[in-house]
């Protein structure tokens, strides 16, 4: 870390990082008075920008789908779909994201990923331009096809084994054909191989996203079988169960910056001393209940024993990327599907479970550069390398610094201060009680229903009607004239509630965990 | 339904259907019962918890004293003790001392028996059809195989060490099988691998695939014939494809492409894939059997096969083997013509028989179903203990392994505190190579090996029993 340092921009380099640098005539000058400047961060896996195209319709033999079907197309290529003006784009920008490993969606071999600057094509460019050469990647995911073959994971996983082998034997054709024809048959167009040859030949990494630790562990095994010269592995929430295996393989690994949603914990709860997230066993279930014969009988001392288990592994996928610091395995953070305004708090969340600051940004930065093989353009903040910066007001990863301007190659994007959430007037003085009927606006449209409160200031409680279900509020607290509370829909996820009464009426948000946040209004019925 | 409920309903899948989530307020009542309940684990002796099981790869050393051993097929020695030496049966015999180090359970009193196989089964795998085209020899099980499902920890709870995870009976060739040895306690689904068990294949005749393929998409096979016709094609295929692959071999020309499918096949007519085939009626019985015997295929395993009785000396005449129920029926038209006499029958008539689960629930009381062929029949208790033990052990190809207690073969043991045909009997622990991976003593309440934070918490009072384990069911 340098103090009181200027840093020189020119055409999308960094062209000076010194203390007394000569500053051009012609430079835009930005004050960086306790300004913090970083290296610009590197996502390894994003589909944000990137287009699902459906797959072809198709209604004939379940049995034998046509390979875009089916799954099998190596040969898509990412830069064909992505769309830089994408707002999701914007999201990982405003995060201090300036490059990114762009990956194709759906199939078993999705496609062609490819590293882009998060920036829009200058005048002269054209989409493509904001992809950095020599960068591609091959996806593999266990991604079964819709209602055809391969439907299952272990359909995939042989379809996946036969494609592969079959590449390579078609490779092992053209080489017989080129050395003696008369021997060999005339090597035939295929596309899929074409895709794959430079991944088998070693020159290519296949990137394999995995969802979950036994699926890791199935794509370690059939990347080993299939003799794949450079694995990178993706996506797993909680690497624990398969941190051995990264570590002996030198596999690198991709981190998701989705967390699963904080648990809200009952006193019961509270009360079960959890193990350290970061020394859990494989599998972490390292407490036992040993209440036997009570349990069927005493049902809310088994929720509070299960709530305390499942607080746990949310704690276990907190201190993932500790444990693959601590075991120095090669790792960096990918978006996946998170969306860029959870991305701080989540790497917040990783730094408080004992990732330290400076493997986090390791991981965001030059960990990251070094594992796509763009070291030498990217991942620090020194001279000839591309301008991506991001220029904060403090410590990136605490609650109050905000994101002031990010760079990528050298086009300055300034950051909107980020919204604060509804704070209410903590001297108002309003009630709470009563029935209201509220509103809640979703993209699928508005929903309504009937919520209740009871009790006095200090001792509220309630119930909230969900189509026909009736579900006890949590934690009911008035401050003010702000209000929140929290419930869970039955055989559905935790809702979170927070807003202000004035008078009759209320207006706050909904949040709703990984499935977002809405608008939510109410109005207090006459007695 | 509100719409951003719906949505989440979908994401959650048909699992939600179970939940009933049961509140009640917080009351000074339930902190006590806490304290209670906190209070007596640290004084009850250590539950055992997942994470303090050995790996996958460690093998015990344990002396089992003072036991009534039933071998199977070497008869019941009273009062006898075995000795367990890294994972292997070591010694048999009275008056056995321990080795420096090795623990001694003093089994006075209790039963030890081989640990209990289980030659149908679908629990451990996250998804069972590949139920989109008739013939997928090339899927596995291997595959799909989740270590982390806890009705092992339950089969162990019965006895059970090993099971054969099938396919469902969608298909008329529905993939490769896996042999399993319940090694709970690791999260790699290779730690469970039963290392050099034959490969082995799921086929299934009658109205499963019929329905499936034939009513359900207007595809053969349609109707029994059309299952045969399917067999024979395919086999035939399987030998011109394997002529080709070597025909290039052998002049050194560049392979045609790969067919895993065929290739599979091929290693079947070649007799390095051993068949187990779901069947009912002893028509469709005789039929494979001719289509096998046509195309040089000779070790066979019928499974269900509740007809199987009608053409027990068939059966023994061709050496084929049957796994059976003990007695479960009716859950469809070609299975009403049963018998609780069927195991009884076959095994008299000198056809290698076991009785299987094909469930969660009865792979725990595999035992009760062998006893169920001593009222009916009457069998001895050998010849009750080798329905569970040495016989599916046979059919799957491992009884040089496991199967019975006899020196050198895997420590794989479960000791009862009963006669294991008693409805009295328990098990007390479970041991899998020379592991106590079940142990009575030692039974926490949540046995899970892996929480996922996205799971929902759901009491015991709001889980419904559900046979989603069985064959018949899609995923």
């Amino acid at each position: 870390m340098l103090d009181r340092v200027t840093v020189i921009v020119r055409d999308g380099r960094i062209v000076a990082v010194d203390e007394d640098a000569e500053i051009p005539f012609d430079a835009q000058i930005i004050e960086g008075d306790s300004l913090w400047v970083y290296a610009g961060f590197l996502d390894l896996y994003a589909r944000a920008g990137v287009d699902a195209p459906d797959a072809p319709d198709y209604d004939g033999d379940r049995g034998d789908p046509p390979r875009e079907v089916a799954g099998i197309v190596p040969d898509r290529d990412v830069r064909t779909l992505y769309d830089p003006a994408d707002n999701a784009v914007k999201a990982l920008r405003e995060a201090g994201f300036t490059a990114a490993h762009l990956v194709p969606k759906d199939g078993l071999f999705a496609g062609m990923g490819a590293v882009a600057l998060l920036r829009q094509p200058g005048r002269a460019e054209t989409t493509t331009s904001v992809f950095l050469p020599q960068t591609e990647t091959a996806i593999a995911q266990i991604d079964g096809a819709r209602g055809v073959y391969p439907a299952t994971p272990m359909g995939v996983l042989s379809v996946m084994r036969e494609t592969v082998e079959n590449a390579r034997r078609e490779m092992g054709s053209r080489e017989a054909f080129s050395r003696d024809a008369s021997r060999a048959l005339r090597p035939s167009y295929s596309p899929v191989m074409d895709a794959l040859a430079p991944v088998l030949a070693g020159d290519r990494a296949l990137v394999f996203h995995a969802d979950s630790w036994l699926n890791a562990h199935r794509a370690l095994r059939v990347t080993d079988e299939m003799e794949i010269p450079q694995t990178v592995l993706a996506g797993v929430p909680d690497v624990v169960p398969v941190l051995e295996k990264l570590r002996q393989r030198g596999v690198p690994f991709i981190a998701p910056l989705a967390l699963p949603d904080t648990v809200a914990a009952d006193s019961l709860a509270r009360e079960i001393t959890l193990p350290p997230a970061t020394q859990a066993a494989p599998g972490g279930v390292s407490f036992v209940t040993d209440r036997r014969t009570v349990s069927f009988r005493d049902t809310d001392a088994e929720t509070g024993a299960l709530t305390a288990q499942r607080i746990a592994s949310v704690q276990r996928a907190e201190a993932s990327p500790a444990r693959l610091a601590q075991a120095e395995i090669a790792f960096g953070f990918g978006s996946f599907d998170a969306k860029g305004g959870d991305v701080r708090d989540n790497l917040r969340r990783m730094v408080e479970a004992g990732l330290s600051r400076e493997d986090a940004l390791t991981a965001l930065t030059t960990g990251a550069a070094e594992i796509v093989g763009l070291e030498n353009a990217l991942g620090t903040v020194e001279r000839g390398k591309l301008a991506n910066l991001v220029i904060t007001t403090g410590d990136y990863f605490a609650d109050s610094t905000d994101v002031r301007f990010v760079f990528v190659e050298g086009v300055r994007h300034e950051i909107e201060a980020r919204k604060k959430k509804a704070s209410g007037d903590p001297n108002a003085v309003v009630t709470a009680t009563g029935t209201w009927t509220y509103s809640v606006t979703t993209p699928a449209g508005a929903q309504t229903g009937t919520l209740t409160i009871t009790g006095e200031a200090g001792d509220l409680s309630g119930e909230i009607e969900t189509d026909g279900d009736v579900s006890p509020l949590n934690s009911v607290t008035l401050e003010g004239d702000l209000i929140t509370f929290t419930f869970t829909i039955q055989g559905g996820p935790d809702v979170s509630v927070s807003g202000t009464i004035s008078g009759d009426e209320f207006e706050g948000t909904a949040d709703v965990g990984s499935f977002g946040s809405f608008p939510m209004t109410a109005t207090r019925q006459p007695e | 339904m509100p719409r951003f409920l719906s949505l989440s309903r979908g994401a959650h899948g048909p699992r939600t259907t179970a939940s009933r989530r049961v509140r009640r307020p917080s009351s000074v009542a339930r902190g006590l019962a806490v304290a209670l309940a906190l209070l007596l684990t640290a004084t009850a002796s250590p539950a055992q918890t997942p994470a303090d099981l050995p790996p996958a790869s460690a093998r015990g050393d344990v002396l089992i004293r003072n036991a009534t051993v039933h071998t199977v097929t070497n008869g019941t020695l009273d009062n006898t003790d075995v000795l367990v030496r890294d994972g292997k049966i070591d010694d048999i015999g009275q008056g056995l001392s321990a080795p420096r180090g090795v623990e001694v359970v003093d089994a006075t009193g209790m039963h030890l028996m081989p640990g209990i196989i289980d030659a149908h089964s679908h629990i451990a795998l996250s998804s069972v059809n590949e139920a989109t085209n008739p013939i997928v020899a090339e899927v596995q099980m291997r595959d799909a195989l989740d270590p982390s499902d806890v009705s092992i920890y339950r089969a162990l709870a019965g006895g059970t060490t090993t099971a054969h995870l099938m396919h469902g009976s969608a298909n008329p060739v529905g993939g490769e099988n896996e042999t399993i040895k319940f090694r709970w306690g690791t999260l790699d689904p290779d730690g469970l691998l039963f290392e050099g068990a034959p490969r082995t294949i799921k086929f299934a005749l009658g109205e499963n695939p019929t329905r499936v393929h034939g009513q359900g998409r207007g595809i053969r096979p349609r109707t029994r014939m059309g299952i045969e016709q399917v067999y024979r094609e395919a086999f035939t295929e399987a030998q011109m494809y394997r002529a080709e692959q070597e025909a290039a071999e052998r002049e050194g020309r560049p392979l045609p492409p790969v067919n895993r499918r065929l290739e599979t096949l091929a290693d079947i007519l070649s007799g390095d894939v051993l068949v187990h085939s779901h069947s009912y009626r002893a028509d469709e019985i005789l039929m494979l059997l001719g289509v096998l015997q046509d195309f040089g295929v000779d070790r066979v395993t019928f499974q269900h096969a509740n007809e199987a009785y009608k053409v027990a000396p068939e059966l023994a005449a061709a050496g084929a083997s049957a796994s059976v129920f003990s007695d479960w029926w009716s859950y469809k038209f070609e299975v009403y013509y049963s018998s609780a006499y069927n195991a009884a029958v076959l095994a008299r008539n000198g056809v290698r028989t076991s009785i299987n689960s094909d469930d969660a629930g009865m792979i725990r009381h595999l035992y009760h179903e062998a006893a169920k062929t001593q009222r009916y029949g009457g069998l001895t208790d050998d010849e009750a203990l080798a329905l569970i033990t040495i016989n599916p052990a046979y059919q799957l190809g491992i009884d040089d392994r496991v199967g019975s207690i006899e020196e050198g073969k895997d420590a794989d043991l479960a000791l009862f505190t009963a006669h294991p045909l008693s409805v009295y009997a328990t098990v007390a622990k479970t041991y899998v190579d020379g592991i106590a991976r079940f142990d009575a003593e030692r039974d926490g309440d949540d046995q899970r090996l892996y929480v996922d934070p996205d799971d929902e918490i759901l009491d015991t009072s709001a889980l419904l029993v559900r046979h989603e384990d069985g064959c018949m069911i899609l995923r």
